[in-house]
Formats: C-alpha cells, sequence, structure tokens
C-alpha cells in the first residue's frame, strides 16, 4: 500500500514535471487551432505593444482549422524553404554517415600517439560555439566559391566532430576478441568494419543520426550567416519572417515543422536511450 | 544453410518493428503529403496571381484628333454701309437680286452733299481757329510759369544769403557779450585790484609799515640798552669780587644812567604799540568799507553784463528763426512756381476734332466725286434692303450681301477640351455622307466662345460651292501633332489613387523564399499631355528599360506579386 502510494506520489510529480515542460508546445498546438480573433485578443500586448500581460488559454472558443489550409494550401514559400529544411538534413546525414563513421571506427580500432592527439582536438572543436570560428568558416567558403549556396551549410555540418565522438562511444564497446576472431578467420579490415563493427556499432550510429537530424532540422545560425537567398532558406528561419499579425498561421507552421522531429526523434528513441546507457556504464 | 535475408536484412526488418515502424511509414506518408501539398499550393499560388501586360516607354508625339459633328448652314453676310445722314435719291437694286462687284446699289443726293459738305468745311475751319488760339494761351501760360519760377528762385537765393549774414551778426554780439562776461574776474579776484589801486588803503599800510619799523627799532635799542646794563652789572660785580678777593675798595658805583634810557624805550615802545594797534585797527574799518562798497559795484557790474548776454542771445535766436521763416517761405513759393500744370487734353481733343472733320469733309468730297454712287464692293446677293427713297441714311447698314453664289458655312460645336487643339486657319476636314465623301483643304473660319451653351465652342469654316447642301449634317476633323515627347506610355497604364494623384505601376524584381518574382511598384508621374491611346509623362519620371504595367486581369495594388500574361 505504501508502496503503491509513493510510486502514485512519484507518478504524479513526474506528470506534473512533464506538462510544465510539454507546455510550450501545448500552447502552439493550441495556437495553432483558435481563431484570428481570439489570438489577436489574447496576443495583443506583443502585437500591438499596448503594455499588459498575454492572456492566453489551452482551450479555444472557436477551433478552427484555416490556419492549417493557409500553411498547406496558401503558402508555396513554406514548402519551399520545407524542401530546403529536408534537402539539408538527408545530405548532411548521409554525408555524415560516410564521413564521420569510418572516422570513428579508425579512432576506436586503431589507437596510436597520433589518434589520440587528433581525437583530443576533434573534442576540443566539438565544444566551440558557432560564433568562434565563423569568421574563419566564412573566409574559407568564400575562398572555395561556396557562399551563398546550401553547400556552405552542408559541407561544414557533414564534416561535424560531434558525430564522430558519439559513434565512436559505440564502436569501443565492441569486444576485441570478437574482432581477432574474425581477423584469425581470415576477415580483412573492411570486411570487419562492414560486417562487424556498422551491425554492432549501429546503435551508436542511429543515436548519432538522430541528434544530428535535430539539430540540422533546427540550424539558424549557419543559413542566416552563409545563404543571402531567401529561396534557399530552411525552415528554421521561415517562421521569424511570418508577421506578428499572422500569428495563427505562424502556429500552424510551427506545428507542421515539428512533426518530422518528433517522428524521427520516435524511430531513433531507443538508439538514443542505449546510447547514454552505455555511456553512462563502466566497462 | 545460410540466412536468405543476410544480417542486414535481419536488422533492418529488427529495426522497424514497432513503434519506430510506425513512426517510420507515418514520417513516409507525410513527406508524401508535403508533396502533394507543395504542388498544390503552387497551382493556387499561380492561379490566383494577376496577370499582367506590359508595355515600355516611348519618346514620340502626340496626335491629337479633334472631331465633332456639325451642320451646313448660309454663308457669311456683309454690310454695305454709308455715312449717315445722307439723302437717299434713289435706291437701284432689291432683295434677292444678285449684284457684281462694282454695281450701282443706291444714288445719294448731290445738292444735299454739297450742303452737308459746306457745313462740314465751315466746321472744320473753326475748329482750327479754335485749336490755334488753344495753342498760343498754352505757349504764353509755359512762359509766364517760367518767368514766375526764376523769380522765386532768385527771392529764395536772397532769403537765403539775408538770413545767414544776420544770424552771422547777432550771433558775433552774442559771443562778444558772452567773452565780456567771462572776462568779468571773480570776487576776490575783483577786491584784490580794487584794494591795489586805493591811495587810501595804501596810505593806511605805509603808516602801519613805519610804526612797525619803529617799532622793531625801539626793540632793538632796548634789547641793546639791556645788555649794555646786564653788561655793566657783571662787570661791576665781577670787580667787587676781585676786590673783596684782594680786599681792595670799591672805586665807583653801578651806572645808572642805561636804565633811564632803557625806560624811556620801553616807554616809546609801548607809546608805538597802541599807535601801530590803533593804525591797524583804522584800517581794518577802512577795508571792511572798501569791500561792501566794492561787492555792490561788482555786483551791478555782473548783472549788466549778464543781461547784456541774455539780450544778445535773444537777439540772435529771434534773427535765427527769422531768416528760417524767411527762407521757408521763399521755398515754398519755389516750390509752387516749380510745379508742372495741370494736365489738359483740350488741345488733343481738338486736334482730333479738326482731323475727324477733315475726314468728314474728304469722305463728302468722295461722294461728291462719284456723284453720289454707292456701289458693291463684292459680287453677291441683296440680302436685305434697310434704305427708301428720299429717307436719310443711318448707322445701320444699308444693304446686307450676301457671300458668292454657293458658298455656305460648316459650323459645329467643341469641348473646350478639344477647342486648345483647333486654331483660326489650321487644315481640317470635313467629311458627309457618314464618311463617304470627304471635303479637304478646308480652313478653319473662326473659333469663338458659344454664347447658347457654357463651356463650348463655335467653330466655322467655308465650304467651297457645290460641296454640300444646307442643312446636311458632316464630321470636322483635325489633326494636331505636338511637339516629341520622350516618355510617353500607353493611356491604359495611367491610375489615380485616393488622393488624385496620378501614378503609373511599374514591373520590379523581387526576392521571396520562392526566388525571383515580379512585384508592382508605385511611381507617382506628372501628366503632360495626353490623347485617345497616349499619355506623355515629365520627363525622368520612367526609365527606358523599365516595364510599366499596362492591363491586369485582376486588381492589383504596389506591392503585389504579379506575373507576366500568357502570350
Amino acid at each position: 500500500m505504501r508502496r503503491r502510494m509513493k510510486q502514485g506520489l512519484t507518478l504524479g510529480g513526474l506528470a506534473v514535471l512533464a506538462a510544465l515542460v510539454c507546455l510550450p508546445v501545448i500552447w502552439v498546438l493550441a495556437g495553432s487551432i483558435k481563431s484570428s480573433v481570439e489570438l489577436s485578443d489574447s496576443l495583443s500586448p506583443i502585437l500591438l505593444e499596448n503594455g499588459g500581460r498575454v492572456r492566453f488559454t489551452l482551450w479555444p472558443l472557436f477551433p478552427t482549422l484555416r490556419h492549417f489550409m493557409e500553411v498547406l494550401l496558401q503558402s508555396p514559400s513554406f514548402f519551399v524553404v520545407f524542401w530546403n529544411s529536408v534537402r539539408i538534413a538527408v545530405l548532411t546525414l548521409g554525408g555524415q554517415l560516410m564521413v564521420a563513421v569510418p572516422a570513428a571506427w579508425a579512432f576506436a580500432r586503431f589507437p596510436s600517439r597520433g589518434n589520440g592527439f587528433l581525437f583530443t582536438l576533434y573534442t576540443v572543436l566539438m565544444m566551440m560555439p558557432f560564433q568562434v570560428t565563423m569568421l574563419s568558416s566564412y573566409l574559407v567558403l568564400d575562398n572555395l566559391g561556396l557562399m551563398g549556396r546550401q553547400a556552405a551549410v552542408i559541407l561544414p555540418a557533414v564534416f561535424s566532430t560531434f558525430p564522430v565522438f558519439l559513434i565512436y562511444r559505440g564502436f569501443t564497446e565492441i569486444p576485441e576478441g570478437l574482432v581477432e576472431a574474425a581477423r584469425i578467420d581470415g576477415a580483412g579490415d573492411w570486411r570487419i568494419f562492414f560486417h562487424i563493427g556498422l551491425p554492432l556499432g549501429s546503435s551508436g550510429i542511429l543515436s548519432a543520426a538522430v541528434l544530428s537530424f535535430l539539430e540540422i532540422w533546427n540550424l539558424i545560425e549557419q543559413p542566416l550567416a552563409f545563404l543571402e537567398d531567401k529561396a534557399l532558406w530552411p525552415l528554421s528561419l521561415y517562421l521569424p519572417e511570418v508577421g506578428l499579425g499572422q500569428a495563427g498561421t505562424a502556429f500552424a507552421a510551427s506545428v507542421i515543422t515539428l512533426i518530422p522531429a518528433v517522428l524521427v526523434f520516435v524511430m531513433g528513441q531507443d538508439y538514443l536511450e542505449k546510447g547514454i546507457v552505455a555511456a553512462a556504464m563502466k566497462e | 544453410m545460410r540466412d536468405k535475408g543476410g544480417i542486414w536484412r535481419q536488422r533492418l526488418r529488427a529495426g522497424f518493428e514497432g513503434s519506430r515502424g510506425r513512426a517510420a511509414a507515418l514520417l513516409g506518408q507525410f513527406l508524401i503529403f508535403m508533396m502533394a501539398c507543395t504542388v498544390l499550393s503552387r497551382a493556387l499560388y499561380t492561379a490566383r496571381m494577376v496577370q499582367v501586360t506590359v508595355g515600355n516607354s516611348r519618346s514620340m508625339s502626340l496626335d491629337h484628333v479633334v472631331e465633332a459633328e456639325g451642320t451646313v448652314l448660309e454663308g457669311p453676310k456683309s454690310a454695305v454701309l454709308i455715312p449717315a445722314g445722307m439723302r437717299i435719291a434713289q435706291v437701284l437694286v432689291r432683295e434677292g437680286q444678285q449684284v457684281e462687284a462694282g454695281e450701282e446699289l443706291l444714288l445719294l443726293d448731290c445738292e444735299d452733299i454739297q450742303e452737308q459738305l459746306l457745313k462740314k468745311r465751315k466746321e472744320e475751319e473753326r475748329l482750327r481757329l479754335q485749336l490755334e488760339a488753344a495753342r498760343e494761351n498754352a505757349a504764353r501760360q509755359a512762359a509766364d510759369a517760367q518767368r514766375n519760377q526764376t523769380r522765386a528762385e532768385e527771392d529764395y537765393n536772397d532769403a537765403v544769403a539775408a538770413a545767414d549774414s544776420q544770424a552771422e551778426e547777432a550771433r558775433a554780439a552774442w559771443e562778444e557779450a558772452v567773452r565780456e562776461r567771462e572776462q568779468l574776474a571773480g570776487w576776490d579776484s575783483y577786491l584784490a585790484g580794487v584794494q591795489q589801486e586805493d591811495l587810501t588803503l595804501r596810505q593806511l599800510d605805509g603808516t602801519i609799515g613805519r610804526l612797525e619799523q619803529e617799532l622793531s627799532d625801539l626793540r632793538q635799542e632796548l634789547d641793546h640798552l639791556q645788555a649794555e646794563r646786564e653788561q655793566a652789572a657783571t662787570g661791576h660785580l665781577q670787580g667787587e669780587r676781585e676786590q673783596a678777593a684782594t680786599g681792595a675798595a670799591g672805586e665807583s658805583a653801578p651806572d645808572t644812567g642805561k636804565d633811564e634810557d632803557a625806560e624811556n624805550v620801553a616807554a616809546q615802545i609801548l607809546a608805538k604799540e597802541q599807535e601801530l594797534i590803533k593804525a591797524r585797527a583804522e584800517r581794518e574799518q577802512y577795508l571792511a568799507q572798501l569791500s561792501q562798497d566794492s561787492r555792490q559795484q561788482w555786483e551791478q557790474k555782473r548783472a549788466s553784463l549778464e543781461e547784456t548776454e541774455r539780450q544778445a542771445q535773444r537777439s540772435y535766436e529771434g534773427i535765427r528763426d527769422s531768416g528760417e521763416q524767411n527762407v521757408q517761405a521763399a521755398s515754398r513759393a519755389l516750390e509752387d512756381a516749380s510745379q508742372k500744370p495741370l494736365s489738359d487734353s483740350s488741345l488733343a481733343l481738338l486736334s482730333m476734332d479738326v482731323e475727324a472733320a477733315g475726314e468728314e469733309c474728304a469722305a463728302l468730297e468722295a461722294l461728291l466725286a462719284t456723284e453720289g454712287r454707292i456701289c458693291a464692293e463684292k459680287a453677291g446677293q441683296i440680302a436685305q434692303v434697310s434704305a427708301e427713297n428720299g429717307r436719310r441714311t443711318t448707322d445701320e447698314p444699308a444693304f446686307l450681301l450676301a457671300a458668292g453664289e454657293g458658298e455656305l458655312t460648316f459650323q459645329a460645336l467643341l469641348t473646350k477640351e478639344q477647342s486648345r487643339y483647333v486654331n483660326v486657319g489650321d487644315e481640317c476636314v470635313v467629311s458627309f455622307d457618314s464618311g463617304r465623301r470627304k471635303v479637304e483643304g478646308l480652313t478653319v473660319l473662326s473659333l469663338t466662345e458659344s454664347k447658347e451653351e457654357e463651356n463650348r465652342y463655335r467653330l466655322t469654316l467655308l465650304l467651297p460651292a457645290g460641296q454640300a447642301a444646307m442643312g446636311q449634317s458632316g464630321t470636322f476633323r483635325l489633326v494636331r501633332q505636338t511637339t516629341n515627347y520622350s516618355t510617353c506610355v500607353p493611356l491604359e497604364a495611367l491610375r489615380t489613387d485616393s488622393r488624385q494623384q496620378t501614378y503609373v505601376l511599374v514591373l520590379s524584381h523581387v526576392e521571396t523564399f520562392l526566388g525571383e518574382e515580379l512585384t508592382a511598384v508605385k511611381r507617382p508621374v506628372k501628366v503632360l499631355d495626353k490623347n485617345g491611346t497616349y499619355a506623355a509623362l515629365e520627363e525622368g519620371a520612367i526609365g527606358a528599360e523599365e516595364a510599366v504595367i499596362v492591363s491586369a486581369d485582376g486588381i492589383i495594388e504596389e506591392g503585389d506579386i504579379v506575373r507576366m500574361e500568357e502570350p
């Protein structure tokens, strides 16, 4: 009995915390189906700058799907930026798989002094914020003639150090004995990599992919700095362009923007959990 | 036996089990749905977009075509005027009669003309004499005015000179009086002078001086006597001591004669001092009296000089004011004399009357020379006869002569806007029978404001004979070409906003999320001229390369995204 009460209290507390964390998302969902009049009335302190506090209710008085219709059928520019985001995400993820996975395998399975130094360098670079490297990146991209093209956003992300760091952890979990056994059986390095390394390190790879996707889907600084043409901008830069007078449209666009991120997260949730657990466990 | 799927297929199958599989399926469906919406929204967007046709500005001149419906009317009439007051002997024509140029219309009474000529000549002579007399009077008046002016100038100059000299003299007298007053010494100096020159006072001072000298001498003598006495006394004592010391007997007694002399001198000194005191007192008394008398004299003299100065000043001011008045009077007289006489037009009027009388005489003489015959100046038809046998002519026309046979006029009403492009003498075309027959080479005879209709102008032109029938309708057409304008756009491109300002919409490229699109930009313009198809704009309003939106298949406002019309 006491145990059940304890469990109930724990669950209740966690539910309250979860609700608080989810409140912004709930607001977005509620705002996306509210009428324009309701939104204007509740957001007037922000829209008209006439002082006072914003009054936002969760339940709409006059629910409507008009904003979704406006976004999906009357805003072709939304789809331009949506597919830009998809393109950037797919190409970046593909590039990261091509580059980061072999790099992580090399760091994990071929230790040496040089590798140790490089890995340390990778770790330092990973911790640097974008603002620190922005100017040097700008100069390099300009010299390469990539400024104003989506490759200026994709290429630096492809060679990002964060996936290497995550995948490396997964590769280090593979027992050395397994690799030795395969080597004894006559398997070469590439065969060991493709048939043992990739399958057994897939959790790390997929968790890195999920986190990379979420990061790329929300990129703001790199597109803003390197892309001048609005037709090349991703979704994350489109939402601020929507005027405050079209708050309903902005909410609806936010909901649609949220859907792929949620679905990808659901797809990779297990791998993320496994990756976090593996990192926490001691060998 | 090797697994058919291989490790990769197994992994893949395992990877998409459960919620992962459902999420992946949802993601795929979501992406397909988004693809469909992409196509649909783009189609709707394009369908809603306004299609426009554009044109570039051109450099050209504008043709203003003025067309108006009109009617053929009878030709113009001319009046035959005869000097008024002539007796008509005989009227030789009747209404409707066709006459040739130079044909006689009527005969005037020659005797009556003769009489009138005689009267006119007398009147002319009278006016001429009046004119001569007026001219002589005017010349005499001018000479008188000139003489008066000369005299006034002389009077003025004399007045100025006299005023200056008199004022100068009075001023000199005044300054002299001032100088004399200033020269009068102050009281102390005056008194000192009087005292210096007074004999009695000098005598008294002499007496006092003498007494003081005597007194001084006596005191010296007394001092000397006293010194001798003391010396004698001292010697005597010394002798007695020596005697006392030596024991010798005294030989002589002290001398007492010196004492008596000293006493006499002291008495004299005392008497002298008293006498001196008395003399000084007498002097002081005399001095006081003298001072009192002198003060009186001095003040009298001073008052006299001040009065003299005041009189001199008054005299100067009086003379000065009087002189200024005289000068002012002379100046006014000079102004009056210099004024131009009032304008008088009687001479000019008389001259005109003389000329008019002469012209009338000449006209009567001309009539006499032709024996009173009045002839037609040009051929035409007698439209109206106002003259009657035996009556006198009036100011109204004796005959109205219609234009040459068959000559008609075409009249049309133009609007104010149309009349701006039509001038008298312009070449034009009139078409009849619904445009099937045209009469070219016509010229505008007149363009006057219509009295019957407001803001309308009546156009008149002459039609040659045989071109049309009276009352027939036709269409007037005139084309006027303006100067070359550098910026002309189709008339449909002009728009007006709520503030009645004229503007055009120009295509411009704008970067949007959909790439480069076309947008309408508002450009205010000033219209210099326009006809039915084009409008001329102020230079520089639109660039030659800019595309102006001429028409659209919907309503467009500034900033709207548009697209070019499908060919």
